[in-house]
């Protein structure tokens, strides 16, 4: 049973949908002709208009959720057509806010297409109980209430405003991130890299100790670079550029895990044809406590993901050459470039430590590493 | 889940698992299994009432302190990494704790009361798990 408060959302994001439409009720008429139900249902609504645009929204989520299944298209719930109609046309908070009804309510039918809706709009999960034991004491069990997934909606609604020109830097960065893959007895070792020159990528060095510690230029002689690996329009990652590394000398420098952790990779030559690929700036300059940092990386080797904090950095350490942030990250991320508020890279994303409570990620200070690389820059 | 407390995790992909939290690192810092040893000794000892009794359960808890230390060693050894001494000593405290508050044999000495032992339980338990082992620590 569809609660009153979500056929509210349902009815306002029509409504607001046909609010920008010249003929309110041409939009109505779209909808249901788009959305593939049986002739018969869109003559049936077609003859009735409330009279308003709100009201005609209310009345036709009422009416949808009368009709349940259309027999023409049993993997859909009526919503569930029209929300196929709507969510190309809506805006993020819109769009995001739709994807969670239809995931709660099921509207579509098919598992599948449910995932790539969960992937796409970033959709939470209710908590299954799976993982109480790596936790402690269950004591959290009667809460929240059974009006969770409310408050998780609740929570996308006041998501925090972001500047539309960070977002562009953000974007004009992803093209220098790569996804490092280097297969094993253990399976595929995901890291991440990104260019710091026209054919060289910078990483970890643990990413590319595997799977032997001891012939590390070996490992990544097998190694796959893969650039623009982000999800696609229809929620599922794209293939991306898969390049190799030179295939003589992949490592041109590099300094063990336990000291600055890094390791600058030559890519094959063939790098240089793809002028979509750009070089990430740098700033050699110390960071500051209390400032922002941001990560583009390959969390557990899946699709790009930006973790952004607006004043993430906890602790410089400078004589030790590392920075700690709280910016959220996981395995796969090794490598990935940490950058300011400028988005210019100021460390390599490296490890998660422990804290009393919680726990914090460190990196390695980009203007550490830069003094050992910087005649290989030029 | 190893037993050694995890407070630096490199995060390649085949890097294992997520650094402790509290909950985790209380239920690795407690030795349960060298508790419920101790409580199976303790019964034992006390079935039988020729023995001399305080004696014995003196000699079972050095020996439990002793091979608390060694075990958790042993446990927490890992590859690449130092001893985990700070864990050790931790869960060495714990037994001793346990033992405290469960009684036997302190409850011959004239200072004890059962009070005592409850409220250090309470506070070991609570405080303990605050602790990252600075072993693979950065020093600042």
């Amino acid at each position: 049973m569809m609660k009153h408060k979500d056929r509210s959302i349902m009815a306002n994001i029509l409504a607001r949908q046909a609010s920008y439409a010249a003929d309110p009720r041409q939009f109505f008429t779209f909808v249901l002709r788009q959305a593939n139900l049986p002739d018969a249902w869109v003559r049936e609504r077609l003859g009735q208009w409330a009279g308003d645009i709100d009201g005609e929204a209310r009345t036709l989520v009422d009416w949808a959720v009368d009709k349940g299944t259309p027999p023409n298209r049993p993997d859909y719930t009526t919503l569930g057509c029209i929300s196929e109609v709507l969510l190309p046309k809506l805006g993020l908070e819109d769009a995001t806010d739709l994807a969670c009804l239809v995931v709660r309510y099921r509207w579509y039918k098919d598992e599948q297409r449910r995932a790539a809706l969960i992937q796409r709009y970033g959709i939470p999960q209710p908590f299954d109980g799976n993982d109480v034991a790596s936790s402690g004491p269950d004591f959290i069990s009667p809460w929240p209430p059974a009006d969770a997934d409310e408050q998780l909606q609740g929570f996308l609604r006041s998501a925090q405003e972001m500047d539309v020109g960070f977002l562009e830097l953000a974007t004009r960065r992803s093209r220098s991130i790569c996804r490092i893959e280097i297969p094993g007895p253990l399976g595929m070792c995901y890291g991440t890299g990104f260019l710091v020159a026209a054919n060289l990528v910078l990483t970890s060095h643990h990413v590319v100790a595997y799977p032997n510690p001891d012939d590390i230029q070996a490992n990544a002689q097998t190694a796959t670079l893969r650039f623009n690996y982000v999800t696609g329009e229809n929620g599922a990652p794209e293939n991306g550029l898969e390049l190799q590394l030179h295939s003589t000398k992949p490592i041109l420098a590099y300094s063990p895990t336990d000291d600055l952790d890094y390791a600058l990779l030559q890519v094959e030559e063939s790098i240089r044809d793809y002028t979509n690929l750009t070089v990430t700036p740098y700033a050699l300059t110390l960071p500051i406590r209390g400032k922002g940092l941001h990560i583009l990386h390959h969390p557990e080797g899946n699709a790009m993901k930006l973790g952004f904090s607006d004043n993430g950095v906890t602790e410089v350490f400078d004589r030790i050459n590392r920075i700690q942030y709280v910016t959220q990250t996981r395995g796969g991320s090794s490598g990935a470039p940490c950058f300011n508020d400028q988005w210019q890279v100021i460390a390599i994303h490296r490890s998660e430590r422990s804290r009393p409570f919680g726990s914090i990620r460190e990196g390695v200070l980009f203007r550490a590493i830069y003094p050992e690389i910087q005649h290989h820059l030029t | 889940m190893g037993r050694r407390v995890i407070t630096t995790q490199l995060q390649s992909s085949q890097a294992n698992g997520d650094v402790d939290t509290y909950f985790s690192k209380l239920v690795k810092y407690i030795p349960s299994d060298v508790v419920g040893g101790w409580v199976a000794a303790t019964s034992a000892i006390r079935s039988d009432a020729s023995a001399p009794t305080n004696l014995l359960l003196w000699i079972a808890f050095g020996a439990g302190v002793v091979f608390t230390t060694f075990w958790t060693l042993k446990h927490t050894k890992m590859p690449k990494k130092r001893p985990a001494i700070t864990q050790a000593v931790i869960s060495t405290g714990a037994f001793i704790v346990w033992v405290f508050a469960l009684g036997e044999p302190f409850a011959s000495l004239p200072f004890y009361r059962p009070l005592y032992g409850s409220l250090l339980l309470v506070l070991y338990t609570l405080f303990v798990a605050l602790i990252n082992p600075r072993e693979d620590e950065i020093s600042a």
